[in-house]
């Protein structure tokens, strides 16, 4: 079944950054493991490490641009250090299905938070809503460069999300 | 050379122009995925302005094993209600049982797959009763195998209503990256395969080549996609901007450069 198998082997290859490392110094045994037959071992073993990784990372690559598009703000607050820290994050976390981008960016942002790291709550409280079966949401939620409350209202009409935010107090939103 | 339709991949923020009804697009491509969650009325009503593509993204044609009956009930729900002329796929993989990698990825150039691909694209074709058009995807990965890249595409599009669907800037930036040249990739078609064609600008990262569809269209494409033209058949030709998407005129003079680029003007 030379080739099908090899699919199976290649995704654990791409989403996997310490098995490409092995893969890159011992690539037949890096084979054996993965427990291939010979056709598409010697497949694999023809393989290009460099270009895999180049593979792997256009994939993180396309995630991130979509996760820094969902959440501009996020991004913009994590500044120089966002590229990395979505590389550890997204090596760990395979988001499924149609809606994996708002998920992908949801999961992100949790993962900022159990780490303490900076994120957008009302960025966040947005991407939650959307992504949830409600029909309108009213919440108070801390945002911008003070931390000010502010007060978020969803609610989905005519096919489409509609939102204000009623900033409490001076500050950047 | 006939003259085929030239039209816009369907985006989010383009949606109110095109419910407009714009003089000059002569079709939409509907990114399959985006419909999925949309409501029935919402997709029949482009339908009936436009002719319509509708083009997948992850019907995962090169995994393993039965195609995701979920994904392919939704893709031929937005292909019967908008009333596609066509519905296309990459050749390509996104996932596997382990893994959704959420991208494209290519597929090892084997018979086995050959098998696999052909039998995902017969049950697309069940599912939706309309021509498939399969289209080549860029990679920095070049895998191995028993045909190079047009001939496993031959051996595919001899699949009856099953043709190419060239991504004209793929294939430039392919050939940047692997250093092949692009002319003699397209000389190894089979005449006649390609039916559709994809393009937009390509950009630059680190030095390489990227599809990151965010730029107006460069000459060296509209010259590839010339000599694509010359050779095939082709029905639509559909312009495919993701990011920075230009407005209203800037995209018509887009369609414009294209429809001079392939003497349809």
């Amino acid at each position: 079944m030379a080739g099908l198998e090899l699919t199976v082997a290649l995704t654990r290859l791409l989403s996997d950054r310490d098995l490409r490392r092995r893969f890159a110094v011992d690539r037949p045994q890096v084979a054996t493991e993965l427990g291939l037959q010979p056709d598409d071992a010697a497949i694999l073993v023809g393989i290009d490490p460099a270009a895999l990784d180049a593979q792997a990372r256009s994939l993180v690559g396309k995630r991130r641009g979509e996760v820094a598009r969902i959440a501009p703000r996020t991004w913009s607050l994590l500044g120089a250090t966002g590229r990395e820290i979505f590389n550890e994050y997204a090596s760990r976390h395979w988001p499924e299905g149609h809606r994996r981008h708002p998920h992908d960016a949801l999961a992100f942002l949790h993962f900022l938070s159990a780490r303490g790291l900076p994120y957008d709550a009302v960025e966040k409280l947005r991407i939650e809503t959307r992504l949830s079966s409600m029909r309108w949401r009213v919440r108070i939620v801390r945002s911008g460069r003070w931390r000010l409350p502010g007060i978020y209202c969803g609610w989905f009409t005519r096919g489409r999300w509609k939102e204000r935010l009623v900033h409490i107090g001076p500050g950047d939103m | 050379m006939r003259r085929g339709l030239i039209g816009l991949g369907h985006r989010p923020s383009l949606a109110s122009w095109l419910a407009s009804g714009v003089s000059g697009v002569d079709c939409v491509e509907l990114t399959a995925e985006h419909f999925f969650d949309a409501p029935d009325q919402a997709i029949s009503r482009i339908g009936d302005q436009y002719v319509c593509s509708v083009h997948g993204l992850g019907l995962s044609l090169g995994t393993p094993g039965p195609l995701d009956a979920v994904a392919l009930r939704n893709y031929a729900r937005v292909a019967r209600l908008s009333n596609a002329r066509w519905v296309s796929e990459h050749v390509a993989f996104t996932r596997t049982t382990d893994v959704d990698l959420g991208h494209l990825n290519p597929v090892a150039p084997t018979r086995d797959n050959l098998t696999l691909l052909t039998d995902h694209v017969q049950q697309v074709q069940e599912a939706t009763t309309r021509p498939v058009r399969l289209e080549n995807i860029t990679t920095p990965l070049r895998l191995p195998g028993s045909f190079s890249e047009p001939e496993f595409l031959n051996a595919l599009c001899e699949l009856p209503n099953v043709g190419l669907l060239l991504d004209v800037t793929n294939l430039f930036i392919n050939a940047r990256t692997h250093g092949f040249d692009a002319e003699d990739w397209l000389a190894a078609l089979q005449p006649g395969i390609v039916c559709q064609m994809h393009i937009v600008g390509y950009g630059e990262e680190h030095g390489r080549l990227v599809d990151d569809h965010r730029l107006p269209i460069q000459p060296a494409l509209l010259d590839l996609m010339a000599v694509a033209a010359e050779r095939h058949d082709v029905e639509a030709v559909f312009v495919e901007r993701d990011l920075d998407i230009p407005g209203p005129p800037e995209l018509a003079g887009e369609l414009s450069r294209v429809r001079q680029a392939l003497g349809w003007a």
